[in-house]
């Protein structure tokens, strides 16, 4: 019974870091977080590969008909890592889809993207610019045929619907951070213990999460 | 799509009228940008109709295109004929080049996202 606890200890510790954990990990912030974030690449073709073992040994078992309960646990964590990842994916894309002008138009935004993704992006906007010209524009007068402003007189783009960044979060912080400044004006001072769960402003932890060291729920 | 081109006829109209009045004043030599009578007054109502109207056209054909793009995700890249009688022809041709769009992503990364995603029971076991 003592092996079975050190080795449900070991793996526990182990789990911490393994892709699964990463993956599930980048899955849940990227569905709390109002705006895309960093596409992990590495990860990314790690759990493919990963994907591609675990469909490998089960082909393996049932060519050698191993006992029906291991199938169903390697099956089960396939359909696992599968979910994870296409729901990873999917919920980018649907983010670049929702804010395609306002991705497409900044640099630091499309850094985040891998490369397939920015070029869907990229075919995205151009795609919507021809419909809205096509059917919209090409039909109003002059100087006021720009998609991402109003008229002329406009002073920026300001047709571009943008991510809000001031929505609540749930989050849960890693590791201690000590006292954190939650916005400009300096009034409210939050003291970030280890393993607590707050419910925060976007915008005021966005630093924090991409360095990873508070996680979103 | 009648509404559509009486809101387009609308917005040349008020274009129209707000060169009219912009002509104007410019033909009584007074400066457009600081000047405040009447006129200037009614060129920006008209401007300001105008932008609202583009706004109101912009935000209907968004918001469409938004709709279409769903259906992509959820029906897949043949819509049925109900629903094809309801797209005009620019939104037809919206939704196939979408659909090529995300067709190509999905065979550069090789993995089917337009798989009905089940959330597993075991994630609540296994977490």
């Amino acid at each position: 019974m003592s092996s079975w606890e050190d080795e449900d200890s070991a793996a526990a510790s182990a789990a911490a870091t393994t892709d699964v954990e990463l993956l599930k990990r980048a899955w849940r912030n990227e569905k709390a977080a109002p705006e895309i974030l960093h596409f992990d690449s590495a990860l990314v073709s790690r759990a493919r590969e990963q994907i591609q073992l675990l469909e490998e040994t089960l082909d393996d078992f049932t060519d050698n008909g191993v006992d029906d309960l291991v199938v169903s646990l390697y099956q089960m964590d396939l359909d696992r890592t599968l979910f994870l990842l296409r729901s990873y994916l999917r919920l980018r894309l649907q983010k670049i889809e929702k804010y395609m002008f306002h991705i497409a138009n900044s640099e630091d935004l499309l850094s985040r993207l891998s490369q397939q993704e920015q070029r869907f992006a990229k075919s995205c906007k151009e795609i919507m610019e021809k419909h809205l010209e096509q059917s919209v524009l090409s039909k109003l007068p002059y100087g006021y045929d720009s998609v991402t402003r109003q008229s002329l007189s406009s002073t920026e783009d300001d047709m571009v619907p943008e991510p809000q960044l001031d929505t609540f979060v749930f989050c849960k912080t890693k590791s201690d951070v000590g006292a954190f400044q939650l916005d400009d004006v300096g009034e409210e001072v939050v003291d970030l213990v280890a393993d607590d769960l707050y419910v925060l402003r976007y915008k005021s932890i966005k630093g924090l999460v991409e360095a990873g060291r508070i996680d979103l729920i | 799509s009648d509404v559509f081109d009486q809101v387009i006829r609308e917005c040349g109209e008020h274009n129209a009228q707000f060169q009219a009045l912009i002509r104007k004043m410019v033909e009584q030599n007074l400066d457009i940008e600081t000047t405040r009578n009447e006129d200037h007054y009614g060129a920006a109502i008209h401007h300001l109709s105008l932008l609202r109207n583009k706004r109101c056209l912009m935000a209907y054909m968004y918001n469409r295109a938004e709709t279409i793009r769903s259906f992509r995700w959820k029906i897949g890249p043949v819509l049925p004929h109900e629903i094809q009688e309801k797209l005009n022809f620019s939104e037809k041709e919206y939704f196939r080049s979408h659909s090529s769009a995300i067709k190509s992503y999905i065979s550069e990364m090789d993995i089917d996202l337009t798989v009905v995603c089940i959330f597993p029971v075991s994630f609540i076991f296994w977490g």
